[in-house]
């Protein structure tokens, strides 16, 4: 499909696109002319010229997202969208013909299994209500490297088939070599049994679909035989902290205007997130496997952020990628605590920065050239802003500090007076808030005009939550500022950040976290402020709306991890989202099935992560696991040596003498596991027994 | 550990007719009960039902002791119940069969930067 006829929607995408580089231009050229005429010497000094343009850099990146809410604001309120994908299929037909096979990839990386296949089993029930279950299978792809967590995994694999008899149409795979990460892991599913299927649909861990959704994405693949990528919109919901609730919010309100935008400006052109999405499998094997990037990580090295690659490969193969952004059912949940947030964007970061090795890489759509430098900049604008921060703190330092020149070199007859006019830099600090601010009122506006404020609570409600999420998100902006600039920083050193699974439950942060966390941020910012008060002191005023939220980051970070501020929030009737007031059925079974598995009982004695003493210990696990193992190999006699060894020190010192890799070892061997199993059962002595959760049937 | 419905207990074992007089024996019939646990709690493991489980453990312990062996009640009752019919009837795949496809990785320009310049710099010149 390499060359293909121009279709229509690319002549009115480049209309768009060239319409909205335009907008931006302009809103970036008046407001940098201003802020020229703020600064002391109108940007004539290279301090100041090295202000305007990165300040210029900073208001084409917000006047992106206000251009492109703008565009999404047109979008939702015009009746019809003639390019929306969702259009192509009927809302009430999901038929398909039957052997249009298509397979639900569940990536996992040491996770919490127990969610995961509450999250799978969700999806399972609600495509079997639609009567299409048989065109789908179901694979979990495990990369997890922790050996209990492996063997966890193996268990909730096969209960989660025992309670739906859904033996052969939920798999189950653990990848000994985690080459290429996730990437690596949905190749290596597409290289076994790619060809059994037309279409895959992949999920996050979190991720959680409607079977109506996920039989209209395939119907709509169906009918656009061009699409070789169809990715959803997921809507965040399930999570009770503070944090998360407001980013749940956020992206239950000014979500659905932005992913509008970004539809109005993309169309065929679009992003791949990653999950909660369907790609066609024959192109996406022809064409979308990823190289090895030059040099050496986190800059070169494997591809860590494939998603947006794999979007670029598809379109250079002539396959389109859309956006469903008015495709609902599709749901993920948001990391619960700041600290979770910092860690998935600090492997974003390194990833979205990998991408400007792919800028000029041959044959991509300009759009999708596009789409890196965007990605890139979502980090690298944070630094620009410190940047333009430390700059702004310098040249007002310096301003104190120097003395004024009146009368400058050539011939003048009057005094050249430093003049300084606050209303102007009060209209661009107005315009600046207009940019960042208007859209999150206007998409207010929008559900209000649609008559869904019920759905958020109440008109209110929805209002109140909008001005305590500005406060709020006024708040975290330079905390995560410090951070994303950090980030980006160490990325450019060449320090690596690894990619291990993410803590997706509401525990919250501790303050001795929050401490470790927040500590070097609190000390700066407290220097920096103190300098500016003790030498600038109006400066110092301006720029409080930074320092204060870095002073209190240690505080902030606690106290909006706490999933009981969050319920307290949620009884003011702040933040409330759709999926609060009538829950959706595929996340009341989700929640159903967590407590469910929280209240079973347990025979044997055992924590839930001692995996591989469950698979010592317990008959069946010990069973099931040799079972998904492959055939025993003949192995040399030293590496059996070394396993006697293993399992000798194992029966004497228990499972928690052994190390990650020595327990792997162990779990790789059949014929070692079935042994260690039958000598365990056979061990007499109380304290030995007790270290396998054996020491309640001791004397 | 010994539950309602067991069949087997210290008190009504033929070893325990002898506890009290010395140590021992006394040993010897905690550990015959040792064993007897482990089993029923082997067997629970596996699901089976307890009426059965009862009755697989007695046999198991039953025929350990006619082991002629100086082992350790709760190693020879082990090895007597791996002996019985016990069901432990997992026999699952977790994967498909096989169908091997290609899936190649696409090439890329090393030196992208160059590449572009050349092609749209230079050329124009």
């Amino acid at each position: 499909m390499n060359k293909v006829s121009k279709q229509p929607w690319e002549k009115t995408a480049r209309r768009r696109r060239l319409l909205m580089i335009a907008l931006i231009f302009v809103t970036t050229l008046i407001a940098s002319s201003y802020m020229a005429d703020v600064l002391p010497h109108k940007g004539a000094t290279a301090m100041e010229l090295t202000i305007v343009i990165v300040f210029a850099a900073l208001f084409a990146w917000i006047s992106i997202g206000f251009w492109e809410s703008i565009a999404g604001l047109y979008t939702l309120l015009r009746r019809y969208d003639r390019f929306a994908i969702t259009s192509s299929v009927a809302d009430h037909d999901h038929e398909f013909a039957p052997d249009t096979r298509t397979a639900i990839l569940v990536p996992v990386c040491n996770e919490d299994i127990a969610r995961v296949c509450a999250g799978l089993k969700a999806t399972y029930k609600s495509l079997e209500a639609t009567g299409k279950l048989g065109a789908f299978d179901f694979f979990i792809l495990s990369d997890t490297s922790n050996p209990d967590l492996w063997v966890a995994e193996e268990i909730a694999w096969y209960e989660t088939c025992k309670e739906l008899s859904a033996f052969g149409r939920i798999f189950y795979r653990h990848r000994r070599v985690n080459i290429k990460r996730k990437s690596g892991n949905i190749a290596d599913f597409c290289r076994r049994w790619g060809r059994n299927y037309r279409y895959m649909i992949v999920f996050d861990a979190d991720s959680v679909m409607a079977g109506q959704s996920l039989a209209r994405m395939v119907q709509m693949m169906e009918k656009n035989p061009r699409v070789g990528i169809l990715q959803t919109s997921p809507l965040a919901a399930n999570k009770e902290s503070l944090i998360a609730r407001v980013q749940q919010f956020s992206n239950h309100v000014y979500g659905p205007m932005f992913v509008a935008g970004l539809h109005f400006t993309q169309l065929g052109d679009s992003h791949f997130w990653g999950h909660n999405a369907i790609l066609r499998v024959a192109p996406f094997m022809a064409h979308c496997g990823l190289p090895q990037l030059p040099g050496k990580p986190p800059l070169g090295g494997e591809i860590m952020s494939h998603d947006f690659v794999e979007a670029a490969f598809m379109r250079k193969a002539g396959y389109e990628v859309w956006l469903a952004y008015d495709l609902g059912g599709s749901y993920e949940e948001v990391p619960p605590t700041l600290l979770e947030e910092l860690k998935r964007d600090r492997r974003w970061c390194q990833g979205n920065m990998q991408h400007m090795r792919l800028l000029f890489a041959e044959g991509l759509f300009p759009a999708h050239r596009a789409l890196f430098l965007h990605g890139a900049m979502a980090y690298v604008s944070a630094l620009l802003w410190f940047l333009f921060l430390s700059l702004s703190t310098a040249e007002a330092i310096y301003e104190v500090v120097r003395e004024p020149v009146y009368f400058p070199q050539g011939r003048s007859l009057f005094p050249e007076w430093p003049v300084w006019h606050p209303q102007w830099a009060l209209t661009l600090l107005a315009t600046t808030a207009i940019i960042l601010f208007l859209p999150k009122l206007l998409s207010a506006l929008v559900i209000l005009i649609k008559g869904r404020a019920r759905e958020f609570g109440a008109a209110a409600g929805l209002l109140a939550s909008v001005l305590v999420e500005v406060i709020f998100s006024t708040l975290f902006a330079p905390i995560r500022m410090l951070f994303h600039s950090k980030f980006v920083f160490v990325t450019l050193m060449g320090q690596q950040v690894g990619w291990g699974g993410q803590q997706r439950s509401d525990l919250g942060t501790s303050w001795g976290e929050a401490l470790r966390l927040h500590g070097a941020g609190t000390a700066f910012a407290f220097v920096w402020a103190a300098v500016l008060f003790l030498v600038n002191r109006s400066f110092f005023w301006w720029n409080t709306p930074i320092f204060i939220p870095l002073l209190l980051s240690i505080p902030l970070s606690v106290w909006s991890s706490r999933a009981s501020l969050g319920r307290i929030f949620r009884r003011l009737g702040l933040f409330v989202i759709p999926e609060e007031t009538a829950l959706p059925r595929e996340l009341k079974f989700l929640n159903n099935d967590l407590e469910q598995q929280q209240a079973r009982r347990k025979v044997l004695p055992l924590p839930d992560e001692a995996g591989f003493a469950r698979a010592v210990v317990d008959p069946q696990v010990n069973k099931l696991h040799r079972c998904l193992l492959r055939t025993g190999r003949k192995v040399s006699q030293s590496i059996a040596a070394h396993r006697r060894e293993l399992q000798e020190q194992a029966l004497a010192m228990g499972p928690g003498s052994l190390r990650v890799r020595e327990k792997k070892e162990l779990l790789y061997d059949p014929r070692c596991m079935e042994e260690l199993h039958q000598r365990v059962w056979e061990i007499s002595d109380r304290k030995q027994a007790a270290q396998w959760g054996l020491a309640s049937v001791s004397l | 550990m010994q539950k309602p419905g067991d069949t087997f207990s210290a008190e009504n074992s033929e070893h325990s007719s002898q506890r009290g007089s010395n140590r021992p024996e006394a040993d010897t019939g905690r550990a015959w009960q040792l064993a007897h646990d482990r089993l029923m709690l082997y067997l629970e493991l596996l699901q089976i039902p307890r009426q059965q489980a009862a009755e697989l453990a007695t046999e198991a312990i039953r025929r350990a002791e006619q082991r002629p062996s100086g082992e350790h009640p709760v190693k020879n009752a082990m090895r007597a119940l791996h002996a019985l019919p016990v069901g432990n009837t997992i026999q699952v795949a977790s994967m498909p069969p096989l169908n091997r496809g290609p899936m190649v990785t696409v090439e890329i320009d090393r030196q992208p930067w160059w590449t572009f310049f050349k092609k749209r710099i230079l050329r124009k010149k």
